[in-house]
């Protein structure tokens, strides 16, 4: 996914007062410590870059067609 | 194309950059079988003894007994079949039983208010329980703006997530001939139950 408004407006990073709480439960249930040491997996991109060599796949064979852009007008979505 | 922790930002450490790692990791476990590569790191992965340490060292464990051929058996049995996988990871399918439904237009309404648009390489529906997973690292991210809110996030997670999340890790948990990614249903339906959680303690 990508951003489609670099100059979007601002969208603040203001904390709420119950984050203290939720802080320590995140750290309790290992959130941070056990995610570190995922990084050395990799990201959603680096796992796609991975992949780069294979032949082009899609999850589940989903592709946008004419005819599907068509169906989301119709649909309104 | 970045790294994870090229990917965080200087100023979200800590528990913030845990959870971006996590949304990512299950992203890309979500949108494609991992290479051999990354088997072989994530088999390396220690157990650090806390809640989600525990899972992802069972992950390991997994990954460590599992080859790229099999994990990519397991992938197509789940996602993608002859006509359809085992799973179809998408919210709407999950909420109303079929796909494109009001689900994913709410979604995209959304996305629209969030500036965040489709990729050019992505040809999923984007309520794609990998492209969630994305969207949620961006927020956290600040990948289509400034870091969202917690407000944001949990409005996010609220509308587009929870409602069937959990439902679907549970399933994924239950694919008895894919020990790897019955281990990623693990570790997402507690991450997610934790992530839940956390919304409801931050008031």
């Amino acid at each position: 996914m990508r951003c489609v408004d670099e100059e979007r407006g601002k969208r603040g990073s203001g904390e709420h007062p119950g984050d203290v709480s939720r802080r320590r439960f995140l750290r309790h249930a290992g959130v941070g410590a056990g995610a570190v040491t995922l990084a050395a997996v990799g990201s959603a991109e680096a796992l796609a870059a991975s992949d780069a060599g294979r032949p082009d796949r899609t999850v589940a064979g989903y592709h946008e067609t004419a005819h599907v852009r068509r169906v989301y007008q119709l649909s309104h979505f | 194309m970045l790294r994870i922790e090229e990917g965080v930002r200087p100023e979200l450490q800590g528990d913030e950059a845990g959870r971006a790692h996590l949304y990512g990791f299950l992203a890309g476990l979500l949108a494609a079988p991992p290479s051999a590569a990354t088997l072989a790191a994530l088999a390396a992965v220690p157990n650090d003894g806390s809640t989600l340490g525990r899972l992802v060292g069972a992950l390991s464990s997994v990954a460590a007994r599992t080859s790229v051929d099999e994990v990519e058996c397991e992938f197509s049995t789940l996602f993608i079949g002859l006509t359809a996988g085992e799973l179809q990871p998408y919210a709407s399918y999950y909420q109303t039983g079929f796909l494109f439904e009001r689900p994913l237009a709410n979604l995209r309404r959304d996305m629209q208010r969030l500036s965040i648009g489709r990729g050019d390489n992505v040809h999923e529906p984007e309520d794609h329980i990998a492209a969630l997973c994305e969207m949620m690292q961006g927020l956290i991210l600040g990948r289509y703006g400034p870091p969202a809110d917690l407000s944001v996030q949990r409005a996010f997670f609220a509308a587009h997530m929870a409602p069937w999340v959990e439902r679907f890790f549970h399933d994924l948990e239950k694919a008895e001939a894919c020990p790897f990614y019955r281990q990623i249903g693990v570790l997402g339906r507690a991450f997610m139950a934790i992530e839940e959680e956390a919304f409801v303690l931050a008031g």
